[in-house]
């Protein structure tokens, strides 16, 4: 069936109206400052934000990547908006406290505010500084595969 | 050019005389396979020696039936293995006994009956077979998220089921399309009554997203009648099971001011979202609605706008209040409980003990319990 909510409100956290920057701009200097406030990183060279609500496939594809390099110390993960960690336990196979790579965003700190919220984000550093950043989404499905190739380069 | 508003007729114009006050709470233990927060529960406690409440893990298709009073772990019901051709995915229930069980697929659109082998022994489409794979049909028949706030009904020889229309509905079809299946129990199509009510919806209003357009139902202590609680009226509308008609009684909060919606959608607004979200945190927006019969009153949820949006800009820190109603609706007062990240709402029921409300263990996130907290209204 084709459910034409299938992407059910999802509300942001933040509110951020401006007028005079575009919309990339916001979300670029968003996460920008989530990152440079962000108290969790050490030596990771991504951060994945995985969202527990929004694109489900997408998301699938995020907690896939999550299974295969959660031994992977250059990435962080970011579970932000999750529902049930025990569910999500039981989903993956992967006992989330017994990974100190895996950060629980309780207070929703990494959520956009924007439509891109949905999506898992993956976010390339550079000393401690984010150099680029993606979307997993239907738009652009290769997001995971890519890191996932580069991870194994390094 | 102001935004449309639906104003409240008795703002800061009503008298309270009660207020809702905390009497206990109840616990029942989960197992290793099942959170808290079910999407859809329900309490059984009419013509039953022991109360019953059960709910639906729809992660590993099971019902969980539990004594209420001990809070002990009856039995359960596993839908894995129904005798299904295709997917399928359980939303939603009604024991009738355990020999009848309904079940609503949220794949076909069907209900289906099982019996005590989990047979199914019934299918009944919601949407007269049509064609799921084209989008006519979603402007005639609504869309179904069966929650304990939208939970089935039982009228007789029917079951009732409330949908909504996601989306913002364009005024011709707003006749064309009825909320309320009415589900005969035995076999004959289902009958569709209850539309959203015209001086609120498809008009100048922009309410485009199901955070405005989800309808919660009770029934009435009359029983021929259903009580809908739409998020952005300060009304409740009250219709008539047989004949469909709809009339609306005053059940608005004394403090809720006029809701807002944004104006008609300029598709390439790119911050529409974000503006959304603004509207969302700065309007009251109603939400359940419950008829306590043991004690004649009505409760209807609201959560209540957040005025200084720059401290606190998360919308679940709004607060969430319970207005209390006679049985004529007549204003009783109203009582905040905490913010929407401390209550589960949608998982509330009323029980002889009274209103019970699903509370969300914030500080240990334990999720081996699923907890409620039972209130009862107190005379000031």
């Amino acid at each position: 069936m084709k459910l034409i909510y299938y992407l059910l409100f999802v509300l942001t956290t933040a509110i951020v109206l401006s007028c005079s920057q575009t919309a990339e701009e916001i979300e670029k200097e968003f996460i920008n400052s989530k990152i440079d406030t962000f108290e969790h990183i050490g030596d990771e060279q991504w951060v994945v934000v995985l969202p527990g609500l929004g694109c489900k496939g997408c998301i699938q594809e995020g907690e896939a990547f999550m299974v295969n390099h959660i031994n992977n110390k250059k990435v962080k993960f970011v579970l932000t908006r999750v529902e049930s960690i025990k569910l999500l336990e039981q989903k993956t196979g992967v006992k989330i406290k017994e990974h100190n790579n895996i950060f629980i965003d309780r207070e929703n700190y990494f959520e956009l505010s924007n439509n891109n919220s949905i999506y898992p984000l993956i976010i390339e550093l550079k000393e401690k500084k984010m150099s680029k950043y993606e979307f997993q989404s239907p738009a652009n499905g290769m997001a995971f595969e890519r890191l996932s190739d580069r991870l194994a380069m390094n | 050019m102001n935004s449309p508003k639906v104003g409240n007729e008795n703002f800061d114009k009503l008298n309270a005389s009660y207020k809702l006050d905390s009497v206990g709470s109840r616990n029942y233990a989960l197992d290793n396979e099942t959170a808290p927060r079910p999407q859809y529960l329900h309490y059984a406690g009419d013509k039953k020696n022991v109360p019953e409440l059960s709910f639906l893990n729809i992660n590993n298709k099971r019902i969980y039936i539990y004594d209420y009073k001990s809070g002990q772990l009856k039995r359960t019901i596993d839908l894995n293995n129904l005798d299904l051709k295709g997917p399928f995915s359980i939303k939603g229930y009604f024991i009738q006994s355990l020999d009848s069980i309904y079940l609503y697929d949220e794949i076909k659109m069907r209900v289906l009956r099982i019996n005590h082998e989990i047979k199914v022994a019934d299918s009944i489409s919601l949407t007269n077979n049509s064609d799921l794979n084209t989008l006519a049909w979603t402007l005639k028949y609504p869309q179904y998220q069966p929650t304990t706030s939208s939970p089935f009904l039982k009228y007789e020889e029917k079951l009732l089921l409330t949908g909504m229309h996601p989306w913002a509905l364009e005024k011709p079809f707003l006749e064309k399309l009825a909320l309320t299946a009415k589900i005969d129990l035995n076999g004959e199509n289902p009958k569709f009554i209850n539309n959203y009510p015209s001086e609120h919806y498809g008009s100048e209003y922009e309410w485009d997203d199901p955070i405005f357009t989800t309808s919660y139902t009770d029934q009435s202590p009359h029983k021929d009648k259903l009580v809908i609680s739409f998020p952005i009226s300060h009304h409740l509308y009250i219709s008539d099971i047989t004949t469909g008609k709809m009339k609306k009684v005053y059940a608005g909060s004394n403090y809720a001011k006029g809701i807002s919606s944004l104006r008609k959608r300029d598709k390439s607004d790119n911050k529409y979202r974000e503006k959304l979200t603004q509207n969302v945190i700065e309007n009251d927006l109603y939400a359940a609605v419950k008829y306590d019969k043991y004690r004649n009153i009505y409760y209807r949820f609201i959560r209540r706008s957040l005025v200084d949006i720059n401290k606190l800009p998360d919308w679940k820190n709004k607060q969430l209040g319970i207005i209390m109603m006679d049985d004529k609706f007549n204003y009783l007062g109203e009582t905040n409980i905490g913010t929407l990240k401390d209550w589960n709402w949608e998982n509330s029921f009323v029980s002889e003990q009274g209103l019970n409300i699903e509370r969300i263990d914030r500080k240990t996130n334990d999720e081996s319990l699923l907890q409620f907290q039972v209130f009862l209204p107190k005379k000031l």
